[in-house]
């Protein structure tokens, strides 16, 4: 296995533990752990992207010891690429045009919540175009749902 | 040295950069815009009397439509409601007889799970070695459905005293429980001196002892944080927070799950790339076995407690075969009936907070109708004992792991809505949600 095809794995799992490391920074802070996110999950994206055009298939990814159906799996090719890509893109380009309004609209002390929703809503959506299981398509839904609505 | 471009007002960049910080608009020289000074009419106000509007839109002896239309929307609901029962009920009876070992969710998935799961997880309770074992992705997800939902209730209902203006501040301080310490009933203090020990006691036991035998890191962690609540009632925030802060509660999540975050990927890539894990099983009923499984119950559980804590510390601050058919299978029947009761309290009710019990009466019918499934009779739990592997001893452990994940979702949507609902009631005075919908359209205006 090559190592960018650890690329999908790592995005989701940065944006989770992104999520997680901004619960105890303050605002500023949680704000640039998830610029850095989001364009790493960019790179990450692309380079997948790349990869899959060039071999042109895609391929699963055991999260665990264990195959699907027993254990968990997500599933990488250029749509998933594709789709990750964008959604990285139109998800940094939201976090800068709506920068200075973040720091307007949101109480100083619940700017890092906001990042959290932010890093947490992308690891959903990132797992949710990975998953190659519909029940961790469940579980991540409901993370989907909850971060916009807050 | 960079230097700044001759033309760079006009570059691409800039007009970028100005369409992001909202400086052009871009409909500009492409609409017509009319300036509110440019019209020559002139707008006469008319004094809107509300009280006069709600007493002939919402007044029913007065207004015959109104009458007319709450009438027909409870008819319609009750045939709704009735017609999904229905549908739901024949839809159960073509479901295969619950406890029958040959229905299809019997698979070689749980026969799996049975029969290699001491082996390859080390944990004698099938169901905790399949959610934090085989699915560790799944329930990690879940954890975070918890994290995210305790932040939710934060952003709704955290005081924050800094930042608020002046009327929010003083309304927030009035609802602030804090106001009635301290607490001086004795009875209480007595029986919480004396439970709360036994109760944390109780809760470590169901966490450490989560793979072995029934309870693990969920049910644990709700144990402690029913402890902690306690406490909390008994003796108010302030000898609470002695013990217990919001900063402590963040480094608590943020250790238990940055662990979980760091030792599942571990696991998740060295299982994709096909590497040997090295982390040493045991021997399966000692207590030091199965791996990451029992340092992930005890972060779990302590995610678990620490968010039902805040979730109340933050509220607290505010045909004849058919029928013979649908006897056989009792408990889906009965899930089905309970799913209509909750979507009918969902549909008539105009309170809030009935509309939230009617959802979790629809969740509960759920989980019921999902651990019938699981059932399969005269078989026991699926917690192996005396090295009984065979698939055909045990129920179907799946369903248990799902009715796990589904009461964590419905604790925190829950959750979630109750918060919703405290600010509603904070900024209306109301759980009506007429009188809620008339008053922000009066705010709308």
């Amino acid at each position: 296995m090559e190592f960018v095809q650890n690329f999908p794995f790592f995005s989701i799992i940065l944006s989770m533990f992104a999520g997680i490391v901004s619960s105890v920074l303050d605002g500023k802070w949680a704000k640039r752990v998830s610029l850095c996110l989001v364009t790493a999950v960019i790179a990450m994206s692309a380079a997948i992207l790349v990869w899959t055009l060039r071999t042109g298939e895609s391929y699963t990814y055991m999260m665990g010891h264990f195959p699907a159906p027993w254990g968990n799996e997500i599933r990488a090719g250029v749509l998933e690429a594709l789709t990750a890509t964008i959604f990285g893109v139109v998800m940094l380009l939201s976090i800068v045009g709506g920068m200075n309004w973040i720091f307007v609209d949101v109480e100083p002390a619940k700017t890092n919540l906001f990042f959290i929703m932010v890093d947490l809503m992308l690891s959903s959506l990132l797992a949710m175009i990975y998953t190659n299981d519909l029940f961790t398509a469940y579980v991540f839904v409901e993370i989907n749902t909850i971060a916009p609505a807050a | 040295m960079s230097r700044e471009r001759d033309n760079y007002e006009n570059s691409g960049w800039r007009r970028f950069e100005r369409w992001m910080e909202g400086e052009t608009d871009p409909l500009q020289g492409r609409v017509e815009v009319k300036r509110p000074g440019q019209e020559t009419k002139k707008v006469v106000q008319i004094p809107i009397d509300y009280q006069k509007i709600e007493e002939a839109v919402y007044n029913t002896d007065k207004n015959l439509n109104m009458k007319f239309f709450r009438v027909f929307y409870k008819v319609m609901s009750a045939i709704l409601c009735f017609g999904i029962i229905a549908v739901l009920l024949w839809t159960v009876s073509y479901l295969p007889v619950t406890g029958n070992p040959s229905n299809p969710n019997n698979n070689e998935v749980s026969a799996r799970y049975i029969e290699s799961g001491l082996q390859e997880t080390g944990a004698v309770n099938v169901v905790t070695g399949m959610i934090l074992d085989y699915r560790a992705f799944d329930t990690f997800g879940e954890s975070c459905v918890l994290f995210i939902a305790s932040c939710c209730v934060l952003i709704l209902l955290r005081i924050d005293l800094g930042s608020s203006s002046g009327q929010l501040k003083r309304r927030l301080a009035d609802a602030d429980d804090r106001y009635y310490e301290p607490k001086n009933d004795v009875i209480l203090q007595q029986v919480a001196f004396i439970l709360v020990p036994l109760i944390f006691i109780f809760g470590i036991y169901i966490v450490l002892n989560g793979h072995l035998s029934p309870g693990g890191g969920f049910s644990g962690g709700a144990v402690l944080g029913s402890g902690l609540i306690l406490y909390l009632n008994a003796f108010g925030f302030k000898k609470t927070e002695e013990i217990f802060t919001e900063k402590r509660y963040r480094r608590i999540t943020l250790a238990a799950l940055s662990f979980y975050c760091l030792a599942k990927s571990y696991s998740f890539f060295t299982g994709a790339n096909h590497i040997p894990s090295g982390i040493p099983l045991g021997t399966p009923g000692a207590i030091i076995s199965s791996g990451l499984i029992l340092p992930l119950n005890i972060c779990v559980g302590m995610v678990v407690a620490c968010t039902m804590y805040t979730f109340y510390a933050c509220s607290e601050r505010r045909d004849v075969k058919m029928a013979a058919h649908l006897l056989m299978n009792v408990e889906e029947t009965a899930s089905m009936i309970l799913f209509g009761v909750g979507f009918t309290m969902l549909l008539l009710h105009r309170n809030l907070i009935k509309k939230i019990m009617g959802l979790n009466i629809m969740d509960t019918a759920v989980y019921l109708f999902l651990a019938a499934k699981g059932y399969i009779e005269g078989r026991k739990v699926p917690i192996i004992v005396d090295g009984i592997q065979d698939a055909s001893a045990y129920i179907n452990p799946i369903p248990s792991g799902l009715v796990l994940t589904g009461i964590v979702v419905s604790v925190s949507v829950t959750a979630i809505m109750l918060s919703l609902t405290i600010r509603l009631y904070q900024r209306y005075g109301s759980l009506d949600i007429d009188e809620i919908l008339m008053q922000y359209r009066k705010e709308e205006r």
